[in-house]
């Protein structure tokens, strides 16, 4: 992946705390993603990934801390218009299974504001992203796991957003639709497009990413590229996992 | 994107959802139709025609015209039945809680429908007991109510015996005999056999009043008042259910991961949860609807005589019924628990609001009638009741409550429902 091609910076989390009840989701996680850069969160289950894209997309309320986006301050209590610049892949199929692909990019791109020609063309575009032109107009039902997947992702980025928060979007796929995936993200990121990744799979994270947030228990244990991140933590020649390993430990998750 | 289009995109995404699922919309919309049918013929069975049906009690005006102490002490027989709730009431102290009404008024308000029995006690009632003739009682009524008919001729013929000591019925017969050119020999002997006459025909209050019959014009005479009451009351009691289940697919869609996607959109969630609304809202009322043409084709209920009050009810019982599924539906945390607390609680309250019986004819502890006024079935079907069987209007107060309440119900538990969404979904306090 090259390096971003710009250095405004899009997105800036700043002591960013989340917690369920007793439980610390999130704990004083700092960051900033720049335009342009494919910024990746990795981390084993239950490290604090998904509930950092929450935060972000507005999808949880009552967590401190300060997140702006294109320099505009995000409040806890969430302003929608806010997540005007947010493209959201959930980890989920999120997707409505008794409509047809058309459908569901038409829906979602209406509901993200875009109109006319500008919605028609959101369609057009996301059905090509996910390879699914000769097949709009059947319920989504009657699609393939990887289908689903790809319609999955081409729905976040129906609006074009200046932001993809893709939150593991490749579990549970074959490796063609993965590999579909890979290159979906490999044309948006050669596109300039500014997303953020989130999943447990190494070669994921550096196939996609210029940059690499270490997360374990709602704590960042470590940022930058594969060979920084090496060099910080003198692990010279070390792979993405021994690292990875080294910094969370290797006791099992839940 | 404007709170109310982003709603009505959200909204005819549900509905299109909801169409897509055929056998399910058969089903929504069968299974209420075939309800409304059966209960509409067994309660026009077991009511319309007169026969005896088990409600043990009805309502009726009383007018004293002949203000004597016979006729005073003879309303307060009446008032002891147990078949009765005898209007205007008395409090324990022996006041008139209800203003009293006098003859005129009663014949007049039973013509126009606002009541349905009203009982006159003419001048001459004391002389005529006295003398040992006929007493000038009579019966106005709206004929649909047969059954009700029965138990004040009942009730009236306990009265006068005990008014009488028992010589009512044997003084009758003694003039109908007379009538018949029997002897004044045999009439003493009847007389004094009267211990072991069959007292079986009087005991139905022949010959012990006259009856005058008014029904409402507009109102098909065929239409029986357990009936109007069943069609409107399954309507609500499947609207209700149908609604409910409705609402909780934002349960389904919260767990199938949509509700993050469109939590994420550049929306305020009241958008998502209005959309939901107007989607649920209009399926039932397509559904409310239907129901009611069914009921109009097959038991006549007459749903064309005031198209706007008709409407009025129809859309305060589904916003209310509305309200009611997305309250249950922010409050539960799984669709299992939604299904379950919104079965309990839709057939308490179909139970107790009159949806499966007319129960406010029964003589319920005041408790209980409490608790009917509670649900929202009780508003809506005793709207639908009367606007169906008393040909009411918005202009009435009867309806105007009804609607009133419902809206009362739809904005009380519309604000309830935005705050548990916003808890349960996103987390906000």
């Amino acid at each position: 992946m090259s390096a971003p091609s710009a250095t405004a910076t899009l997105v800036s989390v700043e002591d960013l705390r989340l917690s369920y009840g007793e439980r610390l989701a999130v704990d004083s996680l700092s960051f900033a993603i720049s335009s342009g850069e494919h910024f990746g969160l990795l981390g084993p289950n239950g490290a604090g990934k998904s509930s950092t894209i929450a935060c972000l997309a507005g999808l949880v309320d009552g967590w401190s801390g300060a997140i702006s986006l294109s320099g505009k301050s995000v409040r806890p209590a969430q302003e929608h218009a806010a997540r005007r610049g947010i493209g959201l892949v959930p980890q989920e199929l999120a997707v409505y299974e008794e409509m047809t692909a058309r459908e569901n990019l038409r829906f979602f791109g209406e509901l993200a504001g875009l109109q006319g020609s500008a919605l028609t063309e959101g369609v057009a575009r996301g059905l090509a992203l996910s390879g699914l032109e000769d097949r709009a107009d059947d319920r989504v039902d009657q699609f393939s796991g990887g289908m689903k997947r790809r319609l999955n992702l081409a729905i976040g980025d129906v609006h074009r957003p200046p932001l993809l928060l893709l939150d593991e979007p490749t579990v549970g796929v074959d490796p063609q639709s993965r590999n579909h995936i890979f290159e979906t993200l490999e044309k948006l990121a050669s596109e300039g497009r500014t997303f953020l990744y989130t999943t447990h799979y190494m070669e994921e994270a550096e196939r996609l990413c210029d940059r690499i947030l270490i997360m374990n228990e709602g704590q960042s244990l470590g940022c930058g590229s594969h060979a920084d991140l090496a060099e910080t933590h003198g692990m010279g020649e070390a792979t993405l996992e021994e690292i990875f390993l080294h910094l969370t430990g290797r006791s099992l998750r839940d | 994107m404007k709170l109310t289009s982003a709603a009505w995109s959200l909204a005819r995404k549900d509905l299109r959802l909801f169409f897509r699922d055929r056998t399910g919309v058969l089903l929504g919309f069968l299974l209420p139709i075939s309800l409304v049918t059966i209960f509409g013929y067994i309660m026009g069975m077991m009511t319309g025609g007169g026969g005896g049906g088990p409600m043990p009690r009805a309502t009726v005006w009383v007018a004293d015209a002949d203000q004597t102490e016979k006729s005073a002490a003879m309303v307060a027989e009446l008032r002891k039945s147990k078949m009765l709730r005898l209007r205007p009431r008395l409090s324990e102290d022996g006041t008139l809680i209800d203003e009293p009404r006098d003859a005129a008024t009663l014949r007049k308000q039973v013509e126009e429908g606002d009541l349905d029995l009203a009982l006159i006690l003419g001048q001459g009632f004391a002389e005529a007991l006295e003398d040992g003739n006929p007493a000038p009682i009579t019966l106005v009524r709206d004929p649909g109510m047969a059954l009700e008919s029965q138990l004040v001729g009942i009730s009236l013929m306990q009265a006068l015996a005990t008014l009488t000591e028992g010589a009512v019925f044997t003084n009758l017969v003694a003039t109908q005999m007379r009538e018949a050119g029997a002897p004044e020999i045999a009439i003493e002997g009847m007389q004094s056999m009267s211990v072991q006459i069959d007292m079986e025909p009087l005991m139905s209050g022949e010959g012990l009043y006259t009856t005058e019959d008014h029904r409402p014009p507009e109102r098909d005479e065929d239409v029986s008042f357990a009936q109007a009451q069943a069609v409107g009351g399954i309507a609500v009691m499947m609207v209700l259910f149908g609604l409910t289940s409705a609402a909780v697919t934002l349960l389904r869609e919260r767990d199938e991961g949509t509700m993050r996607r469109l939590l994420s959109l550049p929306l305020p969630a009241s958008a998502i949860l209005l959309g939901k609304a107007m989607a649920v809202a209009l399926v039932g009322l397509m559904q409310i609807t239907l129901l009611f043409l069914v009921g109009e084709i097959l038991f006549g209920i007459g749903i064309w005589r005031d198209p706007i009050t008709l409407f009025a009810l129809m859309i305060s019982t589904v916003a209310a019924a509305s309200a009611f599924g997305l309250l249950i539906a922010g409050w539960a945390k799984t669709p299992k628990q939604a299904e379950g607390m919104s079965t309990l609680i839709i057939l308490v309250m179909s139970c107790l609001g009159g949806s499966w019986f007319p129960l406010q004819m029964l003589d319920l502890p005041a408790g209980i009638e409490v608790a009917m006024r509670l649900t929202l079935n009780h508003w809506s079907v005793s709207g639908f009741q009367d606007l169906f069987w008393r040909t009411d209007s918005l202009a009435d107060a009867s309806i105007q409550w009804s609607v009133g309440v419902l809206w009362l119900f739809t904005i009380v538990a519309g604000w309830l429902s935005l705050r548990l969404f916003r808890r349960n979904y996103l987390g906000q306090g």
